[in-house]
């Protein structure tokens, strides 16, 4: 599957303009705070509009507002997919577990979104698959509690679980790591490895550490300003 | 002298419940969606707060009224009279609470991180159903503290209902009438139970609310 995006959108500072295309596997968007990362992820993702740009995850296209010229005409073809139907899944940097809800119930969130969650067959399929995701992120001890009373590792885990049990077509990654300490950081990586090779989930995954790049990047690119350098 | 109790339960508590509706609806309109001349709208809502209740009374008797824009309407077209009856009341009692909903509601929302709105979008969720599942339930304890501080003003208001719906035993007169018309009167027994009464109760309303809001809160202190 093909990820294509090209966006160009005016902020305070400077302007993020970027055009990109990967394949399967882990882009790495690297670079310092403040150069734009998570606004590249936030227009992907339609949490932000570019101001101009074009969004294809596979055959998708989930946002266009170019004009598009070819031989015999000129034509305009806007397209902006709402946030909820571009099947993104987006790991949040503090996570966003809903407080309100059980770690079980922020991973069913989702599920219970699909419209095949209405159909008693798929009903049980999906539970099932859940079931599965959560014994597979190793976190079926936690189900009952809520997200106030678990650690930063459990945290981050569980909320990969619920950006992985919708089955996206493009997983977003918000610099996962930094909010863990050096200990817990080591465990997830090799966790994250794990979750990388099983699941072959298009990655986009953003962050200000070099190493993290290397080690988990297929394909790296280095973003200052909003402009890869 | 239970009329008056009564009463003052019934109209508080249904004026409670359509400040609650309102509330909501513009807390969450105002400050969750990009809406025009938002400031009015937010000096129209809060301006009850501000204005002496007999204001509120007389402005409500002008467009309430016979002869008033809305009261004229009403009684061309249901044969409904609003002034002077339980339904006035319970209008100026919804009017002069409805700011104190409104703030705490609003100031409910303004905690919540939209990290969390946007999560549920990503999941698949509706704009309803991020209201219903993430929004409503993180604001509860603020929009809980506001129907009780609504409850409390309406089962107070004096100015207003007096100006409205006047002082007629057994079809208008709430607590706080009663207690001020007891006390010009000279029964002075009936005014000391009232005030009883109406103390009692605000202490265990305040006391009440107090003590669940310490016990849950998602968003800040554990419990």
């Amino acid at each position: 599957m093909q990820i294509c995006f090209e966006i160009r959108k005016k902020l305070d500072d400077f302007s993020v303009d970027i055009n990109y295309r990967f394949n399967q596997g882990t882009l790495v968007i690297h670079g310092e705070s403040g150069a734009g990362k998570t606004t590249i992820l936030n227009c992907i993702t339609g949490i932000a509009t570019p101001d101009e740009g074009r969004i294809v995850i596979g055959d998708n296209i989930v946002f266009n507002n170019i004009i598009k010229e070819d031989d015999n005409s000129t034509f305009y073809s806007k397209v902006n997919v709402p946030i909820r139907k571009r099947n993104i899944g987006y790991l949040f940097q503090d996570y966003a577990l809903f407080p309100n809800l059980t770690v079980s119930q922020n991973i069913m969130y989702g599920i219970k979104n699909q419209s095949k969650y209405k159909d008693k067959t798929h009903r049980e399929k999906l539970i099932n698959y859940s079931e599965y995701i959560i014994e597979t992120f190793g976190i079926k001890h936690l189900k009952k509690k809520y997200p106030r009373d678990i650690s930063g590792g459990e945290k981050q885990r569980v909320a990969l679980a619920r950006a992985i049990v919708i089955k996206p077509d493009l997983l977003l990654l918000d610099e996962p790591f930094s909010a863990l300490d050096v200990d817990t950081k080591k465990i997830i990586y090799k966790e994250f490895k794990f979750f990388k090779e099983k699941f072959k989930i298009p990655t986009i995954l953003i962050t200000h550490n070099y190493e993290e790049s290397k080690m988990f990047g297929d394909d790296i690119i280095h973003l200052k300003n909003g402009k890869i350098i | 002298m239970l009329s008056p109790i009564l009463l003052s339960l019934k109209i508080a508590s249904i004026a409670t419940v359509f400040s609650f509706i309102f509330g909501v609806f513009f807390a969450y309109i105002l400050n969750k969606k990009s809406i025009r001349g938002k400031n009015i709208w937010e000096s129209i809502l809060t301006m009850p707060i501000i204005l002496p209740p007999s204001i509120t009374g007389y402005l409500l008797l002008i467009v309430l009224g016979k002869r008033g824009i809305i009261g004229r309407l009403l009684l061309e077209y249901f044969g409904i009279q609003v002034v002077f009856t339980w339904v006035g009341a319970v209008i100026a009692a919804c009017i002069v609470s409805l700011p104190l909903m409104y703030q705490n509601v609003k100031a409910a929302f303004a905690v919540i991180d939209p990290v969390y709105e946007n999560a549920a979008r990503t999941l698949g969720s509706s704009e309803w159903k991020v209201f219903r599942t993430i929004v409503f339930p993180l604001a509860w304890p603020g929009i809980v503290s506001g129907i009780v501080l609504s409850f409390a003003r309406a089962i107070g208001e004096f100015g207003a209902t007096l100006m409205v719906a006047g002082n007629i035993y057994g079809k208008t007169q709430t607590i706080p009438t009663a207690i001020y018309f007891a006390v010009e009167s000279g029964k002075t027994e009936v005014a000391n139970t009232l005030v009883f009464v109406m103390t009692i109760f605000s202490f265990v309303l305040i006391f009440g609310l107090n003590t669940w809001a310490k016990k849950r809160n998602y968003l800040g202190n554990k419990k």
